[in-house]
């Protein structure tokens, strides 16, 4: 060691007050404490928008079930349906001929 | 080091542990508030940035599992807390010049004090590599792992610093 150097471990050096120590770890204790209260608020409000969510959907299947909507199938209008169906009919009884217009 | 006892501290401190902080307080404690002084110069804000740092580790304590070097993690940990204390406006935390060192240890005598305005003088890096040399009484290699540094760099600065301050009582202005 130079004598610069034993200079410089000679500088006085400051060391904690005694109640540093105390002071940290308190804080350390309510920073625990503070996280742990976080999830646990997180968690009632996941619930809460779980708990919405379940409500909504047991709403609108309930009007779906008032309603007769056919879940998971094609929306098919009742005036589409009859539509169809006087075509086929009148498809069926349709005598089909050569018109005389036909020059084929 | 001993990466065993590391580990089981680790382990304590990411599982929220109190005794574990306690165990880190009385290792590091100590040279941790040393090196806060010596890049503040203030004994209170010394002691708020060692408080930041254990609360740093608290809220980032999920991470801990991957820290491999507890001691650069913590002074590393520490020198940023500095930073941001000490320079708010500034983004570059590297960089301390301007940072109070020892000028407000009372010297005894005139020669300490001459030394004390010496040290004050010298560039950040070299005086933070001197703080972490002779207050948080550590090695070149752990130096260098907290810093970020190769070993050499971190010998070569403290060489230059000693030299600096040779220089300057050399020269009877520092």
């Amino acid at each position: 060691m130079n004598p610069i150097e034993r200079s410089l471990a000679g500088l006085p050096r400051p060391e904690p007050s005694p109640a540093l120590r105390a002071r940290i770890l308190n804080a350390v204790r309510e920073e625990i404490a503070r996280g742990r209260a976080r999830p646990a608020r997180a968690s009632l409000w996941r619930y809460a928008a779980a708990l919405a969510a379940g409500v909504l959907l047991c709403a609108n299947l309930s009007m779906s079930a008032a309603n007769h909507t056919r879940l998971f199938m094609p929306p098919e209008r009742d005036g589409e349906a009859i539509r169809h169906a006087i075509m086929l009919r009148a498809a069926e009884a349709t005598e089909w001929r050569e018109w005389p217009w036909d020059t084929r | 080091m001993t990466p065993g006892r590391d580990d089981a501290l680790l382990a304590g401190l990411a599982a929220g542990d109190e005794g574990a902080f306690a165990a880190l307080y009385d290792r590091f404690g100590a040279r941790l508030f040393r090196v806060a002084h010596a890049f503040l110069g203030s004994r209170e804000e010394a002691e708020d940035v060692v408080q930041d740092v254990f609360l740093d580790l608290v809220r980032s304590r999920a991470s801990l599992a991957r820290v491999r070097d507890l001691q650069a993690y913590v002074f590393a940990s520490l020198r940023h807390a500095a930073a941001r204390r000490g320079r708010r406006a500034r983004p570059a935390l590297a960089d301390l010049d301007g940072i109070p060192s020892r000028e407000e240890t009372p010297a005894p005598d005139e020669e300490r004090a001459r030394l004390a305005r010496a040290v004050s003088a010298l560039p950040a890096a070299q005086r933070e590599v001197l703080a972490l040399h002779l207050d948080g009484e550590m090695t070149f290699a752990e130096i260098a792992a907290t810093l970020g540094i190769s070993i050499n760099t971190a010998a070569s600065r403290y060489r230059y610093a000693i030299e600096k301050l040779r220089a300057a009582l050399k020269g009877g202005s520092p």
